[in-house]
């Protein structure tokens, strides 16, 4: 397994408040990883810094070898936490836009997809549903064959039938050689299907581990211990 | 890559102008149809309520149009670069020159289109105004007059008018440019704020043009102190010659004043999206 994402000693601060604090990480290829964390933890503004969305207040990241860059975007696919399409478009542009700008978009994928879920690409963005539009920027994401998915929170608003679907949706769609970087904090839902796991606090890295290794060493599942680490503590 | 995003950015700006433009052309022909019934029909009360209308719609069309380009290419801008769409934009696999000059070169082709169509509006209803008023027996006399008015021109100023002509197109182009960047500019400027970033932008945008503004009065003034307090009297003091020169230093200066800026303009909009992109 080769090395396809490194982060070195990253920092990033927002005025005076430092938001990532010198996180290290080094993800493999082939592998499903888990960016576990509270909200607020940093999960997002980390993901954005390895997209180019951000920049570091100090710190490197390389793709593949490569600096952020066209390099690593045409390598990346991502799925914000948020809806980023123009409203005016049809389902049928935004594939022939992914599909001209990414050499690694599958057409058919994405039609069969659609087809599976009964959405008509003939459709503009801006008469379907929140939930819809949520549907049809996974299955851009997971049309493509990336080498690293980076996958914002994409369980965070749907409800429990949806969740199932997206994961499988995810597990059925993504290449073996390639890995998956899941941001979430329902850890229940999405636990069975990581290999590792990195857990954030307040900007930090509090722990990084192979799920396995968890079960094993701390006789505990992902959720448990998650809930140990981030216990909430009344203040009186 | 710089294709693909090009193709997309007319696209784009298309649906933003689409419905300007589609306005602007019925109202285009309403104006036309108006202005030949206005010649047709000669009543006093018809011509109280349609020559003010008409010089209405006139106005309407051409600042509809000019403004909705400038609108749509600042809104466009914004939109995929600062906005939730820049999470799609800035993620493509293409680099910020590219993501920049594809909308600056998209931006350009619609301002100039729609400079070119104000033009051909005004031409056309010249034209159409000759013919009908039953003035075209005189177009043979407007002729002679406009080639002694050429003959003149041509035989007291050295350069040739085409020479003008290129400087015109030029100079036009490079202003449309210049404008194009201005807005680029102060929307990456508007996006290094916390919050409130379109907001920001059109306090940048009104800050840039006043200040920029000021600096090329300043220049012009500067230019009318070296050169004498009247054009006539500089004109008589230099003779035609000199006239000339100083036409053409005035003219490279304006140019190499907008160059400069959209140069500037440019690579500082290019330096914040690529070291201080900060999406929300």
């Amino acid at each position: 397994m080769s090395e396809l994402l490194t982060v070195n000693a990253l920092s990033k601060a927002f005025g005076s408040k430092l938001v990532l604090d010198n996180i290290n990480l080094h993800l493999e290829s082939g592998r499903i990883y888990g960016l576990l964390g509270p909200n607020g933890s940093g999960k997002t503004t980390l993901i954005k810094l390895i997209n180019g969305l951000l920049t570091a207040s100090s710190g490197e990241i390389y793709v593949d070898g490569d600096k952020i860059g066209p390099s690593s975007k045409a390598i990346i696919s991502y799925l914000p936490d948020k809806l980023y399409f123009s409203e005016w478009m049809t389902v049928n542009m935004l594939i022939n836009y992914y599909s001209d700008f990414y050499d690694d978009f599958d057409k058919e994928r994405a039609y069969q997809m659609l087809n599976n879920l009964a959405i008509n690409p003939d459709d503009k963005l801006k008469i379907l549903s929140k939930g819809t539009k949520e549907k049809v920027q996974l299955i851009m994401v997971m049309s493509r064959h990336a080498k690293l998915y980076i996958l914002d929170e994409p369980i965070g608003g749907v409800d429990p039938a949806s969740r199932d679907y997206i994961l499988d949706t995810i597990l059925n769609n993504y290449d073996e050689n390639a890995s998956i970087l899941i941001s979430t904090h329902l850890i229940t839902d999405i636990e069975r299907i990581l290999d590792e796991v990195i857990f954030l606090q307040n900007g930090r890295t509090v722990l990084s581990a192979a799920v396995d290794d968890i079960r094993a060493r701390e006789g505990k599942s992902v959720d448990e211990l998650f809930r140990e680490v981030f216990r909430c503590f009344p203040h009186y | 890559m710089f294709s693909t995003l090009l193709k997309h950015e007319m696209k784009s700006l298309w649906h933003y102008t689409g419905i300007v433009v589609i306005c602007v052309l019925i109202a285009s022909v309403l104006f036309e149809l108006g202005m030949i019934s206005v010649f047709l029909i000669p009543n006093y009360i018809y011509d109280t309520v349609m020559v003010p209308t008409l010089i209405f719609l006139f106005f309407t069309i051409t600042v509809a149009l000019s403004y909705g380009v400038v609108f749509a290419v600042a809104y466009r801008f914004y939109r995929s670069m600062a906005s939730d769409e820049g999470y799609l934009t800035h993620t493509l696999p293409v680099t910020v020159n590219e993501l920049i000059g594809a909308k600056l070169f998209a931006g350009t082709v619609y301002t100039i289109c729609s400079l070119l169509y104000i033009i051909l509006f005004i031409i056309l209803t010249a034209v159409i105004a000759v013919l009908v008023s039953g003035a075209s027996d005189s177009i043979p006399e407007v002729l002679k007059d406009l080639e002694y008015v050429y003959k003149e021109i041509k035989e007291n100023i050295p350069l040739p008018l085409f020479v003008y002509f290129i400087e015109f197109i030029i100079v036009g182009l490079f202003s449309s440019i210049y404008s194009n960047v201005v807005i680029f500019l102060c929307v990456a400027l508007g996006q290094l704020m916390k919050k409130h970033k379109l907001i920001w932008s059109v306090v940048y945008y009104m800050l840039v043009t006043f200040v920029l503004q000021g600096l090329i009065q300043m220049g012009s003034t500067i230019l009318g102190m070296v050169f004498g307090n009247g054009i006539e009297r500089y004109v008589e003091r230099v003779g035609v010659d000199g006239f000339v020169t100083v036409s053409q230093i005035i003219i490279l200066v304006a140019f190499l004043v907008f160059a400069i800026l959209s140069v500037c303009g440019y690579f500082i909009t290019k330096y914040i999206f690529e070291r201080k992109l900060n999406l929300e």
